[in-house]
């Protein structure tokens, strides 16, 4: 059992693109003995914000189709998502010294922006938007790539749903999310049953349907988080 | 019964008193104080195709045509419409029958109807305003084509006739399109089209073209809001709300949304004189929204001229874009425009 246990978390770490430390010295890093300062129960419980990256949705065009078969446009629209920021939770249970398990939530709110131009009557290029919220909910997977005194390295992968709202609510679309990417945790030393400290992470999210103004149903944008941990 | 013939404007006109929420150009009458939309109760329509050949297409290849053309409109997943032929008769169309006739008609006498290529007309009961009848022409003084893939220096009969079975469902005329002037102050003056987006444009392409045989989101939208599927408006949605200039409602005003994710167009326009409008059958999504005034050379394509069509303004943008929900409405808007 333990074996089959730590081939999954091999696989998972070479998914990842990731190679243990002990794989390149050929005998596991003295940092793989100890575990990853947590809590007592092995809980992290995370509040931290979030900077979501922008998304292209790339151009579109209104066109017209002409008797010659090319196209007439009556106005060109380039959209993205702006920058948007949020908040997100996170809840992880230490599964292994390395490994552990997480379930999150995060809430961001940006803006669909799309600027027209280009107007067949010479209409002044103008920008219109409109607020998107976006909530989801995902498990990922952790792994602690080294830990150096109270502060560790890790790589997170997850996969999960997102529902985005346009403006207050008309719209709601449905889709999936799945995000990869690394970061840095440092947990103040103590003996109490409770400790704390921070977080801070960098994510690449990919999104699959939901709100789009484009024709490409897959989109990514970078994520940045950063906030506080409490381990118990 | 009284037999009406749709000139359409004359059509576009008697609608007006119509909800607004339903701004999508469809024809109707006036029966008494009252205007009723022009729809068909029972389907499948069954007509009949003449027994004459023209010059260039054969009666048989004239009901193939037809055939193909009725098919798609049928073939619009979000509307309920159906056809039957029913054989072919030597009846012209435009003779008070009873009967739905479609055929080639010579109009040498009639020279209001010289650049006309096809017309549809409707007999309708005086009391309930019921569909009775109704009759398609294609005017024989043109040359036309029935070839699959068109012909140089012909028209399409399929795809003219896919415009004229949009008018025999109820629809009237688009105005996604842009056209220019040709031969000003001749006896050829006329508009030629420089692009179009709706089989239900009022202007064909040239000769040679088939682009029309296919409903563009623009037509499917109507047709679906005349014959709604099940479901039609559980997975559609709608934009509705107003035009002002300096507060006022804009009469005749074309708006259009634009769905960037599928770069499909759906119009309507302004009903009213509170400049009121609105567009079902709508894609759920994100969307812009454009105004435009009508040409000021095709205003008579839309409305007569006891319309007071507002053309004296400028494009403008609604200045959010807008959230269309699955069987929902994106709530009001208002397009505030500008006087030019």
């Amino acid at each position: 059992m333990r074996r089959s246990i730590a081939a999954a978390i091999a696989v998972l770490a070479c998914g990842l693109g990731v190679t243990p430390a002990w794989a390149q010295t050929g005998k596991p890093a003295q940092t793989t003995a100890r575990p990853a300062p947590r809590g007592p129960r092995g809980y992290e419980f995370t509040v931290a914000g979030a900077w979501v990256g922008p998304t292209s949705f790339g151009t579109s065009s209104a066109d017209l189709l002409t008797p010659a078969g090319s196209t007439l446009t009556l106005f060109s629209t380039t959209n993205d998502l702006r920058p948007g920021y949020g908040l997100e939770m996170h809840l992880s249970k230490r599964v292994t010294p390395r490994f552990a398990l997480e379930g999150s939530g995060t809430v961001t709110r940006a803006t669909l922006r799309s600027k027209i131009s280009l107007d067949f009557e010479d209409a002044a290029d103008v920008e219109v938007t409109e607020s998107l919220t976006r909530f989801t909910v995902t498990g990922a997977a952790l792994w602690t790539l080294a830990t150096r005194g109270q502060a560790s390295y890790f790589i997170r992968g997850g996969a999960g749903w997102l529902r985005e709202l346009v403006g207050d609510g008309a719209l709601i679309e449905d889709g999936i999310v799945g995000d990869a990417g690394a970061g840095f945790k440092y947990m103040k030393s103590g003996t109490g049953r409770r400790r704390v400290g921070f977080r801070v992470e960098g994510r690449l999210e990919m999104r699959h349907s939901g709100v789009t103004l484009g024709e490409d149903k897959l989109r990514m944008s970078p994520v940045i988080a950063g906030g506080l941990i409490i381990g118990f | 019964m009284k037999r009406v013939l749709i000139g359409l404007a004359v059509a576009v006109a008697l609608f007006l008193s119509a909800p607004a929420l339903h701004a999508y150009l469809k024809l109707g009458a006036r029966i008494g104080d009252r205007v009723v939309t022009l729809r068909w109760s029972q389907q499948p329509i069954r007509y009949f195709v003449t027994n004459r050949d023209d010059d260039f297409v054969s009666a048989d290849q004239l009901r193939q045509a037809v055939g193909r053309a009725f098919g798609s409109w049928n073939a619009v997943s979000s509307a309920n419409t159906s056809s039957q032929f029913a054989g072919f008769t030597s009846a012209l169309p435009f003779s008070e029958d009873g009967a739905f006739v479609i055929g080639f008609l010579s109009f040498e006498n009639r020279p209001d109807l010289d650049n006309t290529l096809g017309a549809t007309t409707f007999e309708q009961d005086d009391v309930t305003g019921q569909v009775i009848a109704a009759d398609i022409f294609f005017n024989d003084g043109f040359n036309w084509s029935a070839a699959s893939g068109g012909l140089p220096g012909r028209f399409d009969l399929e795809s003219v006739a896919v415009h004229e079975i949009g008018h025999l469902y109820g629809l009237g005329h688009s105005a996604l399109g842009e056209t220019e002037l040709v031969n000003a102050g001749t006896a050829n003056e006329g508009r030629r089209v420089l692009g179009k987006r709706a089989v239900m444009f009022p202007i064909a392409y040239p000769t040679g073209n088939i682009e029309d045989r296919t409903p563009e989101a623009d037509d499917i939208a109507g047709i679906s809001d005349l014959y709604p599927a099940s479901g039609f408006s559980a997975q559609s949605g709608a934009i509705s709300g107003k035009v002002t200039l300096n507060g006022s409602g804009v009469f005749g005003a074309h708006v259009v949304a634009f769905n960037s994710t599928n770069g499909a167009m759906v119009g309507a326009f302004t009903l009213n004189s509170q400049g009121d409008f609105a567009m079902i059958g709508l894609k759920p999504g994100v969307y812009v929204v454009r105004v435009e005034p009508l040409d000021d050379g095709d205003i008579d394509s839309f409305f007569d001229e006891d319309n007071p069509v507002n053309t004296n303004f400028r494009v403008a943008y609604y200045n959010k874009l807008v959230a269309v929900p699955a069987g929902g409405s994106s709530g009001s808007i208002e397009i505030k425009v500008q006087a030019k």
